[in-house]
């Protein structure tokens, strides 16, 4: 363990500082030498699992751990008789009595803890053998209107084809989605997005759900959320012999105003297309107020591929969605603009189980340390006209409050004062 | 841009600094004087005769006073901007003072043993103030990746552990100030009236149980986000990575101090050590754009 943390903080910290991307601490982490480590911790947290399971079966017994012989115990002496101290102090701790003493033990099953804290480890194990396996990330791009197929290999802008190809039908969900509508607004005038919504309706049965970046929908195993959106104008050109051509073009959103390329088919033409969201023209200019749909100016120019760097193009102009320009023969307008939105879908084998170990980790360590075992045990014998209370106590982990607060508790109790408090001793390996 | 003078929350936030300074302040004092009086401390346990003290008091009452300028500055900033103070440093520092001193104020009610914490943590609080104010005070919304109820619970989370770890630091640096009296024959005055030596490895091993606890829950939580947020509960980021390191430290100590029987100074050492990783996941990554997705320093 200690080879582990020295490991981290020499090999992984130096490089993290100076921006090392992800991708190269996984690849130290994954090295043979961090994977041998964390097997041989493996084995060796099973290996005290076993050996230690019959001594904390032993610690959740009943039967008190408290040797009165062997502890000096901290002494309360009270003006009451045995008889009334036993019964208060009893009340007060919340225990059981006999003629001479009073007994309470809490937390029997908080040794229990450490092991259900362990054995998550191990589910901990079989998550990362199953993620080695490998983790499905996909990316689909879908304009408002369209569908997707999970097991449609074409539906994937990610991976590659090559990698989608070699994948089995069962790594990719079972599933239809249609994108309904894309909601989405930036904060003031930054890049700043403050809501990004897709609507969907799933399957045949055309569930709706809504899609966050943080609130995926899992289905057939994948996890399926929205991480991007951009603009989708309609193309819509008429050639001169009055064949068309009518199709949605995604276009990068940021930088606003950076351009992209489309061949456009059935023509010699190649059309490179900006869209500013809300835009006002300004002379030859052109304020683009914000980053919201809200006033959609596209900026549109033909070029024929084979032209010289310098030549004019085709055509060369602002449009706003409906509005015409004609060149060469061709009609070009864009009758609409929609929102498209990325979604990544991603298969991760290993996700449940990591979950799992997550949560019997936490609740093993909140066994452990919230309910750790706890015991009391209060000899009562005369004293004079009134009683002398010896109170012994173990509790596995920081024994001395323990012990003051159970003093405390029967000081209280019997109106008593502390003659003699123990120091030492009463706590057990905990 | 800094708009520092036109913000009430910035305003009261320093107002609450100048209180837990005064509550630092009272609480030194309380401790110079007490220490004195150490023998009855001995025999009744820690803090027994600070409890009677008016200092203790006037201690007390400064800190609540703070607590409440910080609070309001809080719940102004949360309406109108409409989130929890989550989003940035300056944010961070607000919410990390106001969980320090809402840590002294409700640990020494409850443990009279860890009264002494407000020594440490009181600054603690005006020392995160004064580091928040190195960066952005505007009020920012929100952007996507942060809406989400889980990652509210994930800073509470974080921010409850970080009380819990820098009380652990307290008493890890009491515990080597033990040890180095130990060793020199003699105890400083200012000293005497904290828990002795056996007090303190009890103070040191509950709240190394509990830290290991509490970043467990934030790591875990933040699985939980980040599987939400990327399908992936582990993605090897800075911020990730340093807390694995951390969390690997923690538990090393336990197991130093429940196999091996460390206790004292050494172990307080490891403690430490482990708290500045602490300090590092949960500050000074902040200085590092984009070397993590946790950084929030947005230039609006």
């Amino acid at each position: 363990m200690l080879a582990l943390a020295g490991g981290y903080a020499m090999w992984v910290l130096p490089f993290q500082f100076y921006g090392t991307p992800a991708w190269r601490t996984r690849n130290i982490a994954t090295a043979w030498a961090f994977m041998a480590l964390g097997v041989a911790m493996l084995v060796n947290t099973a290996a005290c699992m076993v050996d230690r399971w019959p001594v904390v079966l032993r610690r959740t017994g009943v039967s008190m751990r408290i040797k009165p012989r062997t502890t000096e115990g901290s002494v309360v002496r009270s003006p009451l008789p045995p008889d009334e101290a036993r019964d208060l102090c009893a009340g007060a701790l919340g225990g059981t009595q006999d003629s001479t003493s009073v007994a309470r033990v809490r937390g029997r099953f908080g040794p229990l803890g450490t092991e259900v804290f362990h054995l998550a480890l191990t589910l901990l194990a079989v998550a990362l053998a199953l993620n080695a396996g490998g983790i499905f990330r996909g990316k689909v791009v879908l304009v408002e209107g369209e569908s997707f197929s999970g097991r449609d290999r074409a539906s994937y802008a990610e991976p590659v084809p090559a990698e989608l190809a070699s994948l089995p039908d069962s790594a990719l969900p079972d599933t239809t989605i249609r994108l309904v509508k894309v909601t989405t607004s930036f904060w003031k005038d930054v890049q700043l997005f403050n809501r990004l919504e897709a609507r969907v309706a799933v399957g045949a049965e055309e569930r709706r759900e809504v899609l966050t970046i943080s609130s995926p929908m899992v289905v057939d195993g994948a996890s399926i959320a929205v991480d991007g959106f951009g603009y989708a104008p309609q193309l819509h050109l008429v050639g001169p012999d009055g064949r068309t051509a009518d199709q949605f073009l995604k276009l990068k959103v940021f930088p606003p105003g950076s351009f992209d390329e489309f061949d456009i088919p059935d023509t010699p033409y190649r059309l490179r297309l900006a869209v500013y969201p809300d835009a006002s023209k300004e002379g030859t200019g052109v304020a683009n107020a914000s980053y919201n749909l809200v006033r959609p100016l596209i900026l549109a120019r033909v070029e024929d591929p084979l032209q010289s760097a310098g030549d004019e193009p085709a055509f060369q102009g602002m449009l706003r969605p409906g509005e015409k320009a004609e060149f060469l023969g061709y009609t070009l307008s864009f009758p609409s603009i929609r929102y498209y939105a990325e979604l990544r879908v991603i298969r991760n084998p290993g996700a449940a189980w990591f979950m799992a170990a997550a949560l019997l980790a936490t609740g093993g360590l909140i066994l452990r340390y919230g309910a750790r075992r706890r015991e009391v045990l209060v000899i009562v014998t005369a004293h004079g006209s009134g009683s002398e209370l010896r109170v012994h106590t173990a509790a596995e982990g920081w024994g001395r409050s323990h012990r003051a607060r159970a003093v405390e508790r029967v000081r209280r109790a019997v109106d008593g004062q502390v003659v003699s408090a123990e120091r030492e001793g009463g706590e057990d390996r905990g | 841009m800094r708009t520092v003078g036109s913000l009430p929350e910035v305003w009261l936030t320093l107002a609450a600094a100048a209180a837990f300074g005064l509550a630092f302040a009272v609480d030194l004092l309380d401790a110079w004087r007490s220490g004195a009086a150490a023998a009855m401390e001995a025999a009744e346990g820690p803090g027994a005769t600070r409890a009677a003290g008016w200092l203790r008091g006037m201690s007390v009452a400064s800190a609540m006073t703070g607590l409440a300028l910080l609070t309001t500055g809080i719940v102004l900033r949360w309406i109108g901007i409409g989130h929890p103070p989550i989003f940035g440093s300056w944010e961070n520092a607000m919410a990390a003072s106001w969980f320090l001193v809402v840590g002294v104020l409700v640990a020494s009610a409850v443990w009279r043993e860890w009264r002494f914490v407000g020594l440490g943590l009181y600054p603690g609080a005006v020392l995160t103030i004064v580091w928040g104010l190195r960066f952005n005070t505007n009020r920012i919304d929100l952007t996507i990746s942060e809406r989400s109820l889980w990652v509210d619970l994930h800073v509470l989370v974080a921010w409850s552990a970080y009380v819990v770890l820098a009380m652990m630091l307290c008493a890890a640096l009491l515990s080597i100030a033990r040890s180095s009296e130990k060793k020199r024959g003699r105890s400083l005055r200012l000293l005497r009236a904290l828990p002795d030596a056996g007090w303190t490895d009890d103070l040191v091993a509950a709240s190394t149980g509990w830290s290991f606890v509490g970043f467990t829950g934030v790591i875990v939580s933040g699985a939980w986000y980040s599987y939400l947020l990327f399908g992936e509960t582990w993605r090897w980021d800075t911020v990730e990575v340093l807390a694995l390191v951390v969390w690997l430290v923690l538990g090393l100590a336990l197991h130093l101090r429940l196999f091996y029987g460390w206790r004292g100074a050494r172990l307080a050492a490891v403690l430490s050590f482990g708290y500045v990783g602490v300090l590092a996941v949960y500050w000074v990554l902040a200085l590092v754009p984009y070397a993590s997705y946790h950084f929030f320093e947005l230039p609006f």
